[in-house]
């Protein structure tokens, strides 16, 4: 067991110092290291602009705005928060400026059907998942981007933090400058509001599941 | 009232919060325990759990990465045209001009240009007479004044005796 805590307190003192090392590389300009940078971030960065802006190409966008940015400012990183969590920070506050809030109101009013032309309905016989199964589930993911768009922005990058991230309470609170306690309560008032959406569609569902066995 | 054990339980524990403390795992063990066992009993907690997961695994499937592979093509490519450094003053100006701080201003400034030119070249002068005469000498028969309706334009028909 001491071995084991040994073996782990090495592991992240070998982490810290080779994110030093890489952020002192990139503080001195060092092309190959924001490349590295790019590549290691970019999916995850993607992931988190487009579960808030819920449109490709905003995401795509503000992935690039968001590298521009920390090429310009990585000197002003001071290593008080992991790299990471600064990454992550600068794409919520991308995606939450109002300029680009407004714009997106307007995109949605304007575009009701985008929801379903982004899904991608595989074709048939293309899985071995049977064919109701499937569309239940797509059918459930439409319902639930549309259900999605309706919580606020705060709430769903809470929501969208934890469930697509798998970032714990803590590193969302420092994301996004809050208290662990708020980021709970959204979470959870998120949730209710999904399941409050959906809770038709879901008990019909289980309904069916229940029949079939 | 008298209130069970077991409702008194259910009161302090039917808590949706909690569950989804649960599915974060953010509980302690002693908490973890007691909301475990109470799941045990209720069921409408589990079946909230249970939603709550499903949404969760819609989400992360919604979220999967394989799904924007064609979105992050040439991404990288463009982020690092646009965060190299300049080899010489040619791109130096070019991409001061390119900036957008540059660009929006002398867009703006050259489209006020371009209306007012536009407006100078195009725009009706007033109605002026083509000559003034101020005498004549001659031998006529007849003058008319007339003046049209809408434009006010003076006519001078003279008929000169030959």
């Amino acid at each position: 067991m001491i071995f084991l805590k040994i073996l782990v307190s090495n592991i992240q003192k070998h982490t810290t110092r080779d994110e030093s090392d890489f952020i002192a590389r990139l503080i001195a300009g060092d092309e190959d290291a924001f490349r590295q940078l790019v590549r290691q971030y970019q999916d995850r960065l993607f992931k988190v602009a487009y579960g808030i802006t819920l449109d490709r190409e905003e995401a795509r966008d503000i992935v690039q705005e968001v590298f521009l940015k920390v090429f310009k400012n990585i000197s002003r990183f001071k290593g008080n928060a992991k790299l990471s969590t600064w990454l992550h920070r600068i794409t919520v506050n991308q995606c939450l400026n109002w300029q680009r809030r407004w714009k997106r109101r307007l995109k949605w009013h304007h575009r009701p059907l985008q929801t379903e032309k982004n899904i991608d309905y595989p074709e048939l016989g293309s899985t071995d998942v049977a064919p109701d199964a499937l569309y239940s589930e797509k059918e459930l993911e439409r319902l639930f981007q549309k259900q999605l768009k309706g919580l606020s922005e705060t709430t769903r990058s809470v929501y969208l933090l934890r469930e697509s991230e798998g970032l714990s309470y803590d590193e969302i609170a420092e994301i996004l400058g809050i208290k662990k306690g708020t980021v709970s309560s959204r979470l959870f008032n998120a949730r209710k509001q999904l399941l409050n959406g959906l809770a038709p569609y879901l008990e019909s569902r289980e309904k069916k599941r229940v029949d079939n066995d | 009232m008298i209130m069970t054990k077991q409702t008194a339980y259910q009161k302090n524990i039917c808590n949706g919060e909690r569950l989804s403390q649960l599915v974060d795992g953010e509980l302690t063990e002693a908490e973890k325990n007691q909301i475990e066992y109470h799941l045990t009993h209720c069921k409408n907690c589990r079946i909230e759990l249970n939603r709550i997961r499903s949404l969760a695994n819609t989400c992360q499937s919604m979220m999967d990465e394989s799904r924007f592979q064609k979105d992050l093509a040439g991404l990288e490519g463009r982020i690092m045209s646009r965060i190299k450094r300049p080899k010489d003053w040619r791109e130096i100006v070019w991409r001061f001009i390119r900036a957008r701080k540059v660009l929006i201003p002398i867009s703006a400034m050259g489209t006020i240009l371009a209306i007012l030119v536009t407006f100078q070249t195009f725009s009706t002068s007033p109605i002026s007479p083509s000559a003034v005469i101020t005498s004549m000498t001659g031998d006529f028969s007849s003058v008319i004044i007339m003046e049209t309706p809408e434009l006010h334009q003076t006519i001078i028909w003279i008929k000169e005796n030959t």
